[in-house]
């Protein structure tokens, strides 16, 4: 039946089908004519509500399977080809899709084979029946149609068809009220809409053709309906059970679609679902009835307005007040929220702005007017001022007459004189230096001058006026000039240049181009006058000044007379010698503050006192040396004085000087190499009074001693009581060990001292005479220098460093001296500076003093004898070679003059790999194998391998044995069972046993 | 109130009435309703547009006849 949706050409297949499967045609014909029941959709107002009130009342199984008329939806393209397979696999994919049908199918199934039985019995019963005129028409319509259909042809067919789409109908009365919770829980699709398109294909017309065909249909089934449900209920009757159970509803032999349906709802039903979905109803364009009455129209609108005062839509076809309210929108109405408090904030985040604009900032200016910049108002608050400008005026003029009035004015004046005289005015100006020439300050004009930056530190920087542009001016001015300079070029000839202004040669000095490099830049400049003005007279009057000045600096009269004429003489005349002379101002001040001079000059009669001829050289040597360190050149005087013995000194404050320098002579005469010592002991000398020196200067307190000695005279130094105590004693006796340990290491080395008796007096005196002088005030640091000096002594003797140590030991420290210096030396003091630390740190052994000399001597056998410093220049040296390599020149740059006769002995040797010496023939063939990075076959190598294996052994093989040694093995075994046999045997025989 | 055609291709194709305000997640309900699928298991394109619920048929365009593509995740 439902085959009659099939095109021809699959007629053979279908026919074949339905042999060998049991009748397809009747369960397979699925809602083969199933149309859409467009008169509820499309109006359902009028058709509707009539077909409802029937259905529901009569269809009472309504959720149940007879709902489905045509359970498989069928695409349109595939039945069209509408091949069995594609069916099937169609099928699968419903059921897939819907299990439910599934379900159904099976039922169909079933169905099937007793529909086949029924349709007979329909057949008859539709031919009893007689069919409604208007179906008559429908189904002749399909009759026509249907000729090509196989089925088709037959009217009973046809008839069926129109059954089954009456029997959809009150399906989808039902569905309508169906809750939304049944649409989901159903899983098969609305009966109805199956039928929309499942019209038999072949005939199917286009789109806008099936909706023209509409309304006949829909006329075609208002009719039967009544006639199907009857059908229906007969089937009902019929299985009651099964159709509740596992049967599909007697509609079940709905026919197999031809083509694919389309689902469709009616706008009621979509509203129902919507509803149940919580959706707004469809919006109709004419949802109200234009057909309707008035009332109803009113009713509705009504209606409507309410909906509307609720806030929303009216529900059509709903009960009276059903109404749809959109839900809120959670997400929505916190964005609002949000939004709402964003603005709000800017708005108050607006005010405070605002708020704040009204404060004035500190940097605003105070009148309100400045802010506001428009020039109107300027040139009112313009006018403002000058009104007050004039009513002030005013003011003091009134003010001026009253004063006047009363006889006030002069104190008035006096009292502003006087405020007038204490600010700073013209006369503070006076002396200023302005750095710029006067041109620049034309007259009439305001110059605004500034102080000039200068150095803080700098005392003699005085303040400097400048103005800043001309100082640009001057600037560009220069380098204007410069640039002039540049473009001239080098001036090849030194030619002379001309003075633009005034036209005269400028004069030039030798490479002046480098004054302002030395001297720094020139700048004219102008003292600002005494009242505080500048004259140009008195500065012109100024410089006539400065070059008179200059004139007659350079004015020398030059005398034609020539010098006399003089005998020529070998020696100076006195008057020459004199020219040698120092100015004796500076040692009188010298003397009056260094006693130890004329300390030094009493020493002698105390040198006498102590049974001593009383020719120490001391005073001498402290006046000499010690006097005043800062004057180098005293030295160099005395000693000129020491030579030119015949010129007489003419100064009377150093009788005592001369006195000692007669006594130095004397001792220099007597001894033969004293020069060293001596020179040695100014230099001990010396250095305490540096010492003094520094100190003087230091502290106060001291000057007040050296002052205090002044005062004393040479009487109160030997006063002087030598204060000894326990702590003193034992640390001189310490200080002694460590002197003696030293002393007498010095004697081993040397001590035949060329040290005269005189000598050791002499020290002795000059020591006991500082000593005493440094308990009177500063023999504290005195004396340790003496002792501490030792070290530092320079000599320029060619003698070694340690002996000279040695010697100064024995010269500074002799047997006698000892006890008189103290042990203990006085740390130096460091404030002094670093040579104090150096002293201090030597004398306390900080470091060690190294001795060069001592180490250099003793490694000399182990120093190179013939180093150079080329050998240091290898490097260089290769790199040369190898440039000169390159070129064919090997060897050192510089020839061996020394091996000029040196003939080398040349023997190559060639080594392989293992180390083995080759020969010839091996050496050539291993080059060959590198040069050409491949060697002999693996043959080869062995055999040569084996031969140097052969080789080798037989080199190491001794002439007297086997390469096994069985001789010497022999030789032990004989000697350990003392036999001179050997028994040769595999198992042990007793040697016994064997004489035997 | 539109109608939208909405096409499967393996045999479900379902015409929706709708209204244009609807959101996608809307009409994905009422073709759920209709197929018998879960709704949040729909998916609709129009080519390789895949529709967001959350978005109306108007903003989308989507008209009256219009043809979506319907797949299933």
């Amino acid at each position: 039946m439902g085959r009659g949706s099939k095109r021809p050409e699959s007629e053979t297949e279908e026919g074949q089908w339905e042999d060998d499967d049991p009748p397809p045609a009747e369960g397979g014909g699925r809602s083969p004519l199933a149309r859409r029941p467009t008169s509820g959709s499309r109006s359902p107002g009028s058709s509707r509500p009539d077909n409802e009130g029937d259905v529901i009342s009569s269809d009472e199984d309504f959720p149940g399977p007879p709902a489905r008329s045509a359970p498989r939806p069928r695409p349109r393209r595939s039945s069209r080809k509408s091949s069995d397979s594609a069916e099937d696999s169609e099928d699968s994919a419903d059921s897939a899709h819907a299990p439910g049908w599934h379900r159904k199918r099976v039922k169909d199934k079933k169905k099937r084979k007793k529909s086949k039985k029924d349709k007979k019995k329909k057949k008859k019963r539709k031919h009893a029946h007689g069919e409604a005129p208007r179906s008559h028409s429908a189904s002749g319509q399909r009759r026509q149609r249907s000729p090509t259909d196989r089925e088709g042809g037959s009217t009973p067919e046809v008839a069926e068809r129109e059954e089954e789409i009456e029997t959809a109908v009150p399906v989808i009365a039902t569905r309508r009220r169906a809750t939304a919770a049944d649409f989901f829980q159903e899983e098969e699709p609305e009966p109805r809409r199956d039928r929309s398109r499942s019209r038999p294909a072949p005939r199917r017309p286009s789109r806008s053709r099936e909706r023209a065909h509409r309304g006949s249909r829909r006329e075609e089934r208002a009719q039967p309906r009544s006639r199907e449900e009857r059908t229906r209920e007969r089937e009902r009757e019929r299985e009651p059970r099964e159709l509740k159970a596992a049967s599909p509803p007697p509609k079940a032999p709905a026919p197999e679609g031809g083509s694919q349906k389309i689902l469709s709802m009616s706008v009621a039903e979509s509203n129902a679902l919507r509803a149940s979905l919580g959706l707004a109803p469809l919006k109709e364009k004419n949802a109200v009835d234009p057909n309707g009455t008035r009332e109803e129209r009113r009713e509705h609108k009504a209606r409507e307005e309410f909906a509307r005062a609720q806030g929303g839509t009216l529900i059509p076809n709903s009960t009276k007040h059903e109404i749809h309210k959109a839900p809120e929108n959670l997400s929505q109405k916190t964005h609002a929220e949000k939004l709402r408090e964003r603005i709000q904030e800017r708005k108050k985040k607006r005010e405070m702005e605002a708020r704040l604009l009204a404060i004035k900032k500190l940097g605003d200016s105070d009148s309100d007017e400045d802010r506001r910049g428009s020039s109107s108002n300027w040139v009112e608050r313009q006018k403002k001022i000058q009104a007050e400008k004039a009513a002030a005026l005013k003011r003091a003029r009134m003010l001026e007459e009253l004063e006047d009035d009363f006889g006030v004015g002069h104190l008035v004046q006096e009292a502003v004189a006087q405020d007038r005289a204490g600010a700073y005015g013209k006369k503070d100006l006076s002396g200023l230096k302005v750095e710029h020439s006067a041109e620049n300050f034309a007259s009439g004009r305001d110059v605004i001058l500034t102080l000039k930056d200068s150095d803080v530190l700098d005392a003699s920087a005085e303040d400097t006026l400048v103005n800043v542009n001309i100082m640009d001016d001057e600037r560009t001015k220069k380098k204007l000039e410069e640039v002039k300079k540049a473009k001239v070029g080098y001036n090849a000839y030194d030619q002379e240049e001309v003075d633009e202004l005034t036209g005269e040669l400028k004069r030039k000095n030798m490479l002046d181009k480098y004054d302002e490099e030395i001297e720094g830049e020139q700048r004219t400049s102008f003292k600002i006058g005494h009242e505080g003005d500048y004259n140009e007279e008195e500065q012109i009057e100024r410089q006539r000044q400065k070059i008179r000045e200059k004139l007659n600096a350079a004015k020398r009269l030059e005398s034609l007379a020539l010098p006399e004429l003089k005998v020529a003489s070998d020696y100076y005349t006195s008057e020459e010698t004199a020219q040698f002379k120092k100015p004796k101002k500076k040692r009188k001040v010298k003397k009056r503050i260094l006693r130890a001079d004329d300390l030094l000059a009493d020493l002698e009669a105390d040198s006498s006192a102590n049974k001593k001829p009383s020719k120490s050289p001391a005073p001498m040597d402290r006046s000499s040396k010690g006097a005043l360190p800062m004057d180098l050149d005293e030295d160099v005087e005395i000693k000129f004085e020491a030579d030119l013995d015949d010129v007489k000194l003419e100064d009377e404050g150093d009788m005592g000087l001369e006195a000692a320098l007669n006594r130095a002579r004397k001792l220099k005469q007597k001894r033969e190499n004293t020069d060293v010592a001596e020179q040695i002991l100014e230099e001990i000398k010396a250095e305490p009074k540096v010492k003094q020196e520094t100190e003087e200067d230091l502290t106060g307190s001291e000057l007040i001693g050296t002052f205090e000695e002044e005062e004393d005279g040479h009487q109160s130094q030997f006063g002087k009581p030598l204060i000894m105590n326990e702590t003193v004693e034992f640390c001189r006796n310490l200080g002694a060990r460590q002197f003696n340990d030293q002393f007498e290491r010095g004697q081993k080395i040397k001590q035949e001292s060329s040290v005269s008796k005189d000598l050791l007096e002499f020290e002795e005196s000059l020591t006991s005479a500082a000593g005493s002088s440094g308990i009177a005030d500063r023999s504290s640091t005195k004396e340790p220098h003496q002792r501490g000096q030792w070290e530092e002594v320079d000599n320029n003797d060619d003698d070694s460093d340690f002996e000279r140590d040695m010697k100064m030991d024995v010269d500074s420290h002799g047997e006698d001296d000892m006890n008189n210096a103290a042990i203990l030396e006085e740390e130096p003091d460091l404030q002094s500076g670093v040579a104090a630390a150096i002293q201090l740190a030597n004398s306390k052994g900080y470091w060690e003093k190294e001795e060069k000399k001592a180490t250099g001597s003793n490694l000399k056998h182990l120093m190179a004898k013939n180093y150079s410093i080329d050998d240091k220049m290898r490097m260089d040296d290769e790199r040369g070679g190898r440039r000169g390599d390159r070129y064919g020149g090997g060897g050192p740059s510089q020839p061996f003059q020394e091996k000029a006769n040196y003939v080398p002995n040349v023997q190559l040797e060639y080594i392989d790999d293992g180390g083995r010496l080759m020969n010839q023939k091996e050496a050539f063939r291993y080059l060959s194998h590198k040069f050409h990075g491949k060697g002999s076959g693996k043959m080869k190598t062995e055999k040569r391998m084996k031969k140097v294996m052969e080789q080798s052994l037989m080199m190491n093989m001794s002439s007297t044995d086997t390469p096994l040694q069985t001789v010497e093995k022999l030789k032990k075994k004989q000697k350990e069972s003392a036999t001179p046999y050997l028994v040769l045997s595999g198992n042990k025989i007793n040697p016994q046993d064997l004489k035997k | 109130m539109i109608e939208i055609t909405v096409n499967d291709r393996l045999g479900k194709k379902v015409r929706v009435k709708c209204n244009e305000d609807d959101t996608i997640g809307d009409l994905k309900k009422l073709i759920a309703a209709q197929t018998g699928t879960r709704w949040d298991k729909i998916v609709l394109k129009k080519w390789y547009t895949i529709y967001k619920d959350h978005i109306s048929l108007e903003d989308y365009e989507i008209h009256d006849g219009m043809n979506l593509e319907l797949y299933y995740q």
